[in-house]
């Protein structure tokens, strides 16, 4: 198991700062997923809310697995989200975002066990300034057995 | 839209949830994670139920809220997992207004939210700030 000390050193790490712009057809088939009404609007379907963030800063999952030291992909699960929105996501917007990793506390669930509650906070901008903020917490299931970094 | 405090949010129910929306969502995503979108089985032959993406149950909770109130409605969306929702699962999201409040746009109706199983399992409960069109609120 990872060290608690070494996952602290993740506190303060900045993401890449990158852009993402939510294309029609995607915004189709996510609402199509969440069996949503698709909107007449423009408007993104409010899910983009976890997708559009993570894809701006430009990290896929797998590097977020990594960068968290998660033992296996079905080792992590989702915690909390928080979606602050100043202004609705829209389709065609190019949206500028910037992020950090907030806090790691390793905690003992009754079912889960020891896990790491990692939270992390990016803002999505458009020409108007900050249009939303998530704060999302993962939780990395952690083993004795499993690897160290 | 006229809103009071104790109101009851339109209940959005969803099922049963199908493996194909999950692949869906995980494409969409690009989520590796094998516990959506591959059959597995257990010693035994058990078979192993796929588990739903986290975005997609707040996403039934999204439905629920944009459905009653808009699609340009949520201006804060905060939600807890407590359990997941397995392949075959029927959903049913649900809210309460708690509060009115004034915000910079007009009414502000805060909301007790929530998804359970069809078994009755509670699968997220958080809270929302949804935007009240027309001022209609009473307080």
């Amino acid at each position: 198991m990872i060290p608690i000390e070494q996952m602290q050193e993740l506190v303060g790490y900045r993401f890449p700062s990158g852009t993402y712009k939510i294309e029609h057809w995607e915004n189709y088939l996510l609402t199509e997923a969440t069996a949503g009404e698709h909107f007449s609007s423009a408007y993104a379907h409010p899910s983009f809310l976890f997708h559009a963030p993570l894809a701006a800063v430009g990290l896929s999952y797998q590097e977020i697995f990594d960068l968290c030291d998660a033992e296996s992909a079905d080792a992590v699960r989702a915690g909390e989200y928080d979606w602050e929105i100043f202004r609705t996501l829209e389709e065609g917007i190019q949206y500028q975002a910037q992020g950090q990793i907030l806090s790691v506390e390793r905690k003992t669930g009754k079912r889960a066990g020891v896990f790491d509650a990692v939270a992390f906070a990016i803002e999505l901008s458009d020409t108007k300034g900050v249009a939303a903020r998530v704060t999302n917490t993962w939780l990395f299931l952690r083993t004795e057995s499993g690897p160290g970094r | 839209m006229s809103v009071m405090v104790g109101d009851r949010i339109p209940v959005w129910s969803h099922g049963p949830v199908t493996p194909e929306r999950m692949a869906l969502m995980a494409a969409i995503l690009r989520d590796p994670n094998p516990i959506h979108f591959e059959p597995a089985t257990a010693s035994g032959n058990e078979k192993i139920l796929r588990i739903n993406q986290g975005p997609l149950n707040v996403g039934y909770v999204a439905n629920m809220l944009t459905s009653w109130a808009g699609p340009d409605s949520i201006k804060r969306l905060r939600v807890r997992f407590v359990a997941n929702v397995f392949e075959g699962d029927d959903v049913e999201a649900s809210g309460v207004v708690t509060a009115i409040t004034d915000g910079p746009d007009g009414a502000l109706a805060e909301c007790d939210v929530r998804l359970v199983r069809s078994n009755g399992d509670l699968v997220l409960e958080g809270t929302a700030i949804i935007k009240i069109s027309g001022n209609n609120a009473n307080r």
